[in-house]
């Protein structure tokens, strides 16, 4: 969430714009969680910043507490916090002068120099150098550290380092009530909530035996749907910025922001409160997209034509389809693998393509009679039934990256017995030392960011 | 010249070139925002200057501190001495020499060594890669750069930078010179480490690579600096091939201030389709395609300048 509302941000007002060092920004923007992985890494932040620049803290509102939290008031005493991440809330908190107080705790230890072991073979080797990417960095949707051994501008090998983005998600579940442990699901990938709820809510309605009637599994399908275009088009935005491609990256901000225009109202009640077992998804007319559609298709067309892309990215980032296959990859970045070239220009048109696609159908969808959404017989007004027999089950949904899958298991009590979930950054990650080896420093980030990694989804 | 009117002409040209540098940013804004922020493209650069302004300089730990501070300062002065021999209309040029493009070329060398000691003076890895990034622009535009810009002085006959405007009193370079006129304004990018040849500053990748540890004032100059040389490359572009000063009605000095924005608009606005070039892909461009293409540029010149304009045009 924080990637996409950052993205945002930095599109909607001219004084709003995101700067690449500490030194040369006016204030530093928290967005919470923070644990204690990331907390010192937070603090390092603020210590670089000038003189006088705030640190500005945002927590989303419904975001439940968490047990692995460190609270951002605790680390940033003086503070100040937003309640809306927009800009106009960034610009009133930053209007209220300069901060004179030191922005970090003064008990709040400073970060621990990390000692990185060179590889043994070059262990004797003096022109090594040992460069970190992040922790907080632009190009995963939330923080990661990638330890980049190089020679020269050559990576010898990369280290990924996660936690930052830990909130221990799956085992704050099992102490929960089962539609509390639904809300909390919700916040497993934080940029694709309803993927993460739903999976966790079709197991569970696998776990009692129910099965949606289609309508109903249509209107999911489509919430769906719509999710996963809205996190391409997102992506596409920071991509592009990372590629320094501003016109095209302006082009797909408009198209997002559109997006989510269209959406603001396409439920009569939020999505949180009809994904629930047996509960039946209410009666809605899908959005018409077309317009929208057509506009995401042409610039997959602009894109997968743009020769310069092209000149700049052919081969970097490449990965066989069968190696992802292996892996466990699935969603865009496999298809733009078996259907394309596999590097980053055809991971840009293949989530583009997505997302046209998907739009495409939605405002086909539209033109279509509508049924009324049933679970099992019930009808909309009807509660959602939190009781779940004992057993185990797995519900996998097609989630913005790939297959989000989660296991249940339940021993018939009132809160999951075991909760695991299997996310599609996970799988990508893996690749990512034996993808990296061997580039560029200077396409390392262009690399990574081809992946659409999300560090909550791989920290849980 | 006595000294006060040689500290009454810098005193002019950094002014000028103040106003100049504010012009550019405003350009950048209007085609980073959009024509419909103007208000605020206007207010921008003079706001950022003065949080800079505000700001204490605060050297990083272990930094070479003669480097690090004398750095912007040898930036300011290149750019400040690379402006003197640009004539903005009949009679009105800083140092009117005799070798003018050639002192010009020459200024940039030191303008990119004080972007590397900028890096090398950090003492951090972002810092270092910067500085070889740097180094690679070095030696990457010199030579298209300086021979794109041969052409004119070969039909004009001459180094000095107002006789070459002088000397397309009938027809501009651009005309008959149009290989030379893309050569050069794709090399001026890279001592001004313009995108998409900003690979020494590179963004969230190097977190600002040689710019990452400046701040305060510093940066102020540093970043006045950049927008200096590229202003300048662009105003040595419309003297090489647009008529300089030239043009009907209005003023010489109006004529060569408008070429110039519009020669950096055009610059500007085509330049941000391309992606970020990686610095091996830079060398390349700059050695396999632009080296060669301006051999044959200037073999055309010679043919021209010897066979069709008499020797002179």
């Amino acid at each position: 969430m924080g990637a996409h509302d950052l993205a945002a941000l930095a599109g909607q007002q001219p004084l709003v714009m995101l700067v690449a060092a500490p030194r040369h920004a006016d204030c530093l923007l928290v967005y919470e969680p923070l644990n204690a992985a990331f907390a010192p890494a937070a603090a390092e932040l603020a210590r670089g910043l000038p003189e006088g620049a705030p640190v500005i803290l945002y927590r989303p509102p419904d975001l439940p507490a968490l047990t692995d939290e460190t609270p951002g008031a605790t680390v940033f005493p003086h503070a100040r916090r937003i309640t809306a991440c927009t800009a106009a809330a960034l610009q009133a908190a930053y209007a209220q002068g300069r901060s004179d107080a030191l922005p970090v705790a003064a008990a709040f230890p400073s970060l621990r120099a990390d000692l990185v072991d060179l590889p043994q073979e070059h262990e004797l080797a003096t022109e090594f150098t040992v460069f970190s990417l992040g922790p907080a960095q632009p190009f995963t949707a939330g923080p990661a550290r990638f330890w980049l051994i190089c020679d020269g501008e050559q990576v010898v090998q990369c280290r990924p380092v996660m936690g930052y983005a830990a909130r221990g998600i799956a085992g704050q579940m099992h102490g929960m009530a089962w539609a509390a442990a639904a809300e909390l699901a919700a916040w497993y990938d934080p940029l694709a909530p309803v993927a993460s709820r739903l999976a966790f809510v079709q197991a569970v309605e696998h776990l009692q035996g129910i099965t949606p009637n289609a309508a109903s599994q249509g209107i999911r399908e489509q919430a769906l749907a719509v999710e996963r275009a809205h996190n391409a088009l997102w992506w596409s935005v920071r991509f592009l910025r990372l590629l320094a491609l501003e016109p095209l990256a302006r082009r797909a901000a408009q198209l997002a922001m559109a997006l989510d225009a269209v959406l603001a109202g396409w439920t009569p009640e939020p999505i949180a409160a009809w994904l629930a077992p047996q509960r039946p998804a209410p009666v809605t007319t899908p959005p018409d997209l077309a317009s929208l559609a057509r506009a995401v298709r042409d610039l997959a067309a602009t894109v997968r034509r743009d020769r310069w892309l092209h000149l700049r990215t052919v081969g970097i980032g490449q990965i066989n389809g069968a190696i992802l296959h292996s892996a466990g990859v699935t969603g865009s970045a496999l298809t733009a693998s078996t259907s394309g070239a596999g590097d980053i220009q055809a991971r840009l048109v293949a989530r583009l393509t997505m997302a046209a696609t998907t739009l495409t159908a939605l405002a086909e969808l539209a033109a279509a009679p509508q049924t009324t959404p049933t679970v099992a017989g019930r009808q909309k007004d009807q509660q959602a039934d939190w009781y779940v027999p004992a057993g185990t089950a797995t519900g996998a949904v097609a989630g913005p990256r790939g297959t989000l899958a989660v296991d249940v298991t339940s021993d018939g009590g009132i809160h999951p017995a075991h909760v695991a979930w299997h996310a599609p950054s996970a799988a990508l990650l893996s690749l990512v030392p034996a993808l990296l080896a061997g580039q560029k420093v200077a396409d390392a980030e262009m690399i990574l960011a081809s992946l659409d990694l999300v560090t909550a989804e791989v920290d849980g | 010249m006595s000294v006060m009117t040689a500290f009454v002409r810098a005193a002019l040209t950094l002014v000028g070139l103040t106003v100049g540098v504010y012009l550019i940013e405003v350009l950048e804004g209007l085609l980073t925002l959009g024509q419909r922020n103007w208000r605020a493209v206007l207010r921008l650069p003079l706001a950022r200057a003065g949080q800079l302004l505000r700001q204490p300089d605060r050297p990083p730990a272990h930094a070479d501190t003669f480097l690090y501070q004398s750095a912007p300062f040898i930036a300011v002065i290149t750019v400040g001495l690379a402006a003197l021999v640009i004539p903005l209309g009949p009679g009105l040029i800083g140092f009117d020499s005799s070798v003018g493009l050639f002192y010009f070329i020459v200024l940039l060398s030191p303008f990119v060594i004080a972007q590397m000691n900028a890096g090398w003076s950090q003492n951090g890895v972002v810092g270092v890669l910067g500085t070889f990034r740097a180094a690679a622009h070095l030696i990457s535009y010199e030579v298209p750069l300086g021979f794109a810009a041969i052409g004119a002085p070969m039909a004009a006959a001459s180094l000095a930078t107002g006789k070459i405007v002088a000397a397309q009193a009938h027809l501009w370079y651009v005309v008959w010179q149009p290989l030379g006129v893309v050569i050069y304004l794709v090399a001026a990018l890279f001592p001004a480490f313009r995108h998409p040849f900003d690979g020494a500053y590179a963004g969230s990748e190097l977190e600002g690579g040689v710019l990452a540890a400046y701040g305060g004032a510093r940066l102020l100059l540093l970043r006045w600096a950049l927008d200096g040389i590229f202003l300048l490359l662009m105003a040595l572009g419309v003297v090489l091939f647009f008529g300089g000063w030239q043009g009907p009605l209005l003023p010489p000095p109006v004529w060569f201030a408008f070429k110039t924005l519009a020669l950096a608009a055009v610059v500007l606005a085509l330049s941000r389709r391309v992606p970020r070039l990686r610095h091996d892909q830079m060398l390349s461009l700059a050695w396999k395609i632009l080296v060669p293409a301006s051999l044959v540029n200037i073999a055309i010149v010679g043919v021209l300048a010897l066979f069709v304009f008499g020797g002179g045009a």
